[in-house]
């Protein structure tokens, strides 16, 4: 079958970080991060090393210019840590602040409206409108062993990246990003400026059963954004729709198999509705993201390796790939 | 919101059969329908009145000149029974004969081949080979012996899609049933569907929420096609598809007003196959939709009532309709 076509320039690289320590691997996967989007046209905004932060809202420099700025974690919002906000081609503010529980965690967020220093400059920056992708949940699997691989995906128009994670020949963590999508129509008194949004999936949520195509749930599945509505903003949480039955997607109406009359497994797209109360309806469509019909063993590519299978298992989340073999180990 | 747009040229008319008895109902229903399809271009190929059948192959005499032509009932095949042949404008011969248990139960069947050849005997139910029977065993009118139905029929001004369902006392009951083609998917290599044509029958309890994409079961929520897969011409047993969302379609769970758009959702449908030998998809419908507001039997939707709810659930089959109020008992 004809596979679907690729919208994007997306510039899709893995950074393999060296077992150290799980903070040294946050570090690591965040500091290749921050480096993919300033090489597309992510602007840096601001940033704490966790031991100096910004002298003012003005001051742009990037302390992040190592892997090791960015090992400083704490577990509240007041307390020094690293952190790092970076403004996208839409003018949306991203902050990726090493904040949690434990090593394995950090906290990922965004504001379209801006985001404000604390007094304490290493300490987080706030933004009343911001929405917080994860925040409590593993970002790069909890086990102190195994080097991790760093999969980042970041559009040529900076307006979109991706992260996924791999460790031991698996997908482990979560998957995250914040990107635009193409808006539906809407009603007059209806706004969505810039028209994006986050998410964050553990791993077996990147699946048509299991997550995509289910209500959003925090730090587990789900996609969010910032909609206005009668003037009022929302803050909408969404869910995955694409072609099916009763009993879900067309992929699990054929049960995995082949789809004989197209030849092939399916691949569909997928739109966003959102069932937030005072903001329910069809949101818009992703980009570059599909749903698969095949099963798919860890790190599966299709089609010469241009789309890559971002689950173990049946229906998966199909993404865009490079072309090359996924070093997953 | 902005609604969807008629793909057809609908004739849609209501034909009252006042009540006699179920023989007469059925006749009533039946001619209506017959004169309603030759006036928008079915070609007549042959019909028995129950008595005299077509004298030969060439004979395309109408023998259903009235309702009373469509009165005679046969149990069997191999009875004289009334029925008519007619002939779309994809060369699809569609018979409907008056063959069933009880006065409220006919045949409807057709040959995408248009391969119908006469019985012996040339009131007997005529026979194709590649015949695919919309519907045989259940009631197409209601079996209760008092009141009027309320004939709705559509026909497409094209000559190729045509739809008939009845109301009594306020609401649609029974099944409704058609034959039309869709707008074909694409298909593999050695995979054709020519004409892309469907047969369908849906039971009330099936025209909403999540039965109508629920999966096929003979004479109650049936489509079937015939594509041709590797020189072999298939019997698709297919079921309907929707923008699924948690099992089910956006317009079952966000259901009523969606704030977004100011109004309840509206969905196309598909039709999709998972027949072994013919798995995939089939095709879009023409003036097929899931929709999320709330709805009676015959409302109208829309300020100029060009669509019509097809069942009282919250999330019903929407269909084109004529811009009156529909006359419903």
């Amino acid at each position: 079958m004809a596979y679907p076509t690729i919208t994007r320039t997306w510039h899709i690289s893995t950074t393999r970080s060296t077992y150290a320590s799980l903070a040294a691997t946050v570090g690591d996967g965040i500091y290749a991060l921050k480096e993919a989007l300033l090489l597309r046209g992510y602007t840096m905004w601001a940033s704490s090393d966790g031991t100096t932060g910004p002298t003012d809202a003005n001051d742009r420099t990037d302390r992040i210019a190592a892997s090791t700025n960015f090992r400083t974690r704490a577990t509240v919002a007041a307390a020094a840590q690293s952190w790092v906000m970076v403004k996208d081609g839409n003018g949306i503010y991203i902050l990726i602040t090493y904040q949690g529980a434990t090593d394995n965690v950090f906290r990922v967020s965004y504001s379209v409206l801006g985001y404000t220093l604390a007094a304490t400059k290493t300490h987080q920056p706030t933004a009343t409108d911001e929405r917080v992708l994860c925040s409590t949940v593993d970002m790069v699997s909890a086990t102190t062993s195994g080097d991790r691989l760093f999969h980042i995906w970041v559009s040529s128009d900076a307006k979109a990246f991706r992260v996924a994670v791999a460790h031991a020949s698996a997908w482990v963590g979560g998957m995250w990003g914040i990107e635009e999508i193409v808006p539906d129509t809407f009603a007059a008194a209806v706004t969505f400026t810039p028209t994006s949004v986050g998410y964050y999936f553990v791993v077996v949520g990147m699946g048509a059963a299991s997550g995509i195509l289910n209500n959003y749930s925090a730090n587990a599945a789900g996609f969010l954004g910032n909609m206005i509505v009668g003037g009022v903003t929302y803050a909408i949480t969404c869910g995955g729709v694409t072609e099916g039955y009763a009993g879900g997607s067309l992929q699990a109406f054929l049960s995995d198999s082949i789809a004989t009359l197209q030849g092939d497994y399916l691949i569909t797209p997928i739109d966003l509705v959102s069932n937030a109360v005072g903001a329910k309806g069809r949101v818009g469509s992703l980009v570059d993201w599909w749903i698969g019909g095949r099963s798919a063993g860890s790190g599966d590519v299709l089609d010469s390796a241009n789309y890559i299978a971002m689950l173990v298992g049946a229906n998966p989340t199909i993404w865009p790939w490079n072309g090359s073999t996924p070093t997953m180990a | 919101m902005t609604y969807p747009v008629h793909s057809r040229t609908w004739d849609i008319s209501t034909t009252r059969s006042l009540y006699v008895s179920l023989l007469a109902t059925m006749g009533d229903g039946m001619y209506a329908l017959l004169t309603k399809l030759l006036a928008q271009g079915y070609v007549l190929k042959w019909t028995s009145n129950g008595t005299t059948g077509p004298s030969g192959a060439g004979d395309t005499t109408n023998r259903i000149t009235s309702a009373a032509n469509f009165q005679t009932r046969a149990a069997a095949a191999a009875a004289a029974q009334s029925y008519f042949v007619v002939t779309d404008a994809n060369n699809v011969q569609v018979l409907v004969t008056y063959q069933g248990a009880t006065d409220d139960i006919a045949r409807v069947s057709f040959s995408p081949t248009a391969a119908f050849a006469l019985a012996g005997t040339t009131t007997h139910q005529p026979t194709a080979t590649d015949e695919r029977v919309v519907v045989s065993t259940v009631t197409l009118i209601v079996a209760t012996t008092s009141a009027d139905r309320l004939f709705h029929i559509w026909v497409s001004s094209d000559a190729k899609a045509f739809r008939v369902a009845v109301a009594r006392l306020g609401v649609f009951d029974a099944v409704v049933w058609g034959v039309e083609d869709c707008t074909p998917a694409a298909f593999g290599a050695g995979v054709t569907f020519s004409p892309p044509v469907y047969g369908f029958v849906v039971s009330q309890a099936n025209l909403h929420g999540n039965n109508v994409l629920s999966t096929y079961a003979a004479n109650t929520r049936a489509v079937q096609a015939t594509p041709t897969v590797a020189s072999v011409a298939q019997t698709s047993l297919c079921s309907f598809s929707s923008a699924a969302y948690l099992s089910g379609t956006p317009a079952i769970n966000i259901t009523g007003v969606a704030q977004l758009q100011n109004d309840a959702l509206i969905y196309p449908m598909g039709l999709i196959s998972n027949t072994a030998g013919s798995r995939g998809k089939l095709g879009n419908l023409k003036d097929w939709w899931t929709f999320g507001g709330p709805s009676a039997y015959g409302e109208t939707v829309g300020f100029t009532n060009q669509f019509i709810t097809m069942n009282n659930s919250a999330a019903a089959t929407l269909w084109p309709w004529n811009g009156t109020r529909p006359v419903m008992t």
